[in-house]
């Protein structure tokens, strides 16, 4: 199956999770879900989310000046954001470890 | 080097700009906000390859940015594109640009003649200083140094390389300035080139008659006659 399909559904809670550990701007954050193995992820998807993520309040942005090129917007996970993770992880958990089952064909024996 | 237009980029943010056409503007313009800074640090780490390459065509990168973030999908992907004229002549005209490059083992096309510029540069004020010798009444034209006065002097080697260092100067401060600057500049070049051609081939041609007759009239009308060939 075609991974991009897969993300879609859950880049979301990726995103927050980036943005949990340290805030980014657009491209740093396309690359840090790359880095962790996501590397399907589309850059125009990421960007788009970041923007739907704020829209909808969970995340908070600033501008950083830079020296050496443009100014850059920066987003932070904001307590929404958090509360928004914290409700998908337990979902999450539940999801994979079905579809973990059912892949590996352990449904009786459980 | 990354504050200098780049001609790729302005073409992919154009395309991308006219497939969100259909949404408010307020809505476009944040989607948009940071396109430009993206595709600069994308374009900075291709390594060779196109935009297109690594993001895809910008009507899907559209498409993809659009759904994401929420917005339904476009009137553009729908049916007749609400393109304007000038965002579909940048998208062809960049699909050419790779293609033509490509053939030659380069990214774009436009790569590889940028990289000829300086030479170019050289000989368009070689030959700028060949047209002033040339447009020069009493001028003779015996070769490829310019001459003052029809004989071989420092002058004319000064001439030569004045031209040389102007239009080097002339180019330098061209690539600072915008696509528009560069294509007036171009064209002004190619004129000059042109109008080279045309007077030094009749001085050329006035020369070879003037080995065969004595006469000192028939060359000093000879230039006016010149001139007055290439306008139509």
């Amino acid at each position: 199956m075609d991974p991009t399909q897969l993300l879609k559904g859950v880049l979301d809670v990726a995103v927050l999770a980036v943005l949990r550990e340290e805030d980014g701007y657009g491209y740093d954050i396309v690359r840090r879900l790359r880095a962790v193995g996501l590397e399907q992820v589309g850059d125009a998807s990421v960007y788009g989310t970041l923007r739907r993520l704020f829209q909808g309040g969970a995340l908070t942005a600033y501008v950083v000046p830079s020296e050496s090129g443009p100014h850059r917007k920066y987003y932070a996970i904001n307590e929404r954001g958090r509360a928004q993770l914290a409700a998908a992880g337990p979902a999450w958990a539940q999801f994979a470890g079905a579809m973990d089952k059912l892949l590996s064909g352990r449904t009786d024996a459980a | 080097m990354t504050t200098l237009v780049d001609p790729e980029i302005d073409g992919y943010h154009a395309a991308v700009r006219a497939a969100l056409a259909d949404l408010p503007d307020a809505a476009r313009a944040e989607l948009l906000e940071d396109l430009a800074d993206h595709l600069r640090e994308v374009r900075a780490e291709s390594e060779g390859r196109s935009l297109t390459d690594v993001l895809g065509a910008p009507g899907d990168y559209a498409a993809e940015l659009r759904a994401a973030a929420g917005y339904p999908a476009g009137a553009a992907r729908r049916g007749r594109a609400p393109l304007d004229p000038l965002a579909r002549f940048r998208q062809r005209s960049l699909a050419i640009d790779e293609a033509v490059g490509q053939a030659f083992g380069v990214a774009r096309a436009t790569d590889a003649l940028r990289a000829l510029g300086p030479g170019w540069w050289v000989l368009r004020g070689w030959i700028v200083a060949l047209v002033l010798v040339g447009a020069h009444r009493h001028a003779h034209w015996t070769g490829l140094v310019p001459r003052v006065d029809g004989r071989p002097s420092a002058w004319g080697w000064l001439l030569g390389l004045a031209g040389v260092a102007g239009s080097l100067a002339a180019g330098v401060w061209s690539r600072r300035r915008s696509a528009g600057t560069r294509v007036v500049i171009g064209l002004v070049s190619v004129a000059i080139t042109v109008l080279g051609v045309f007077v030094t081939r009749n001085l050329f041609g006035a020369d070879v008659v003037r080995y065969g007759g004595p006469a000192l009239a028939p060359v000093a009308a000879a230039p006016s006659s010149a001139a007055a060939t290439p306008s139509p």
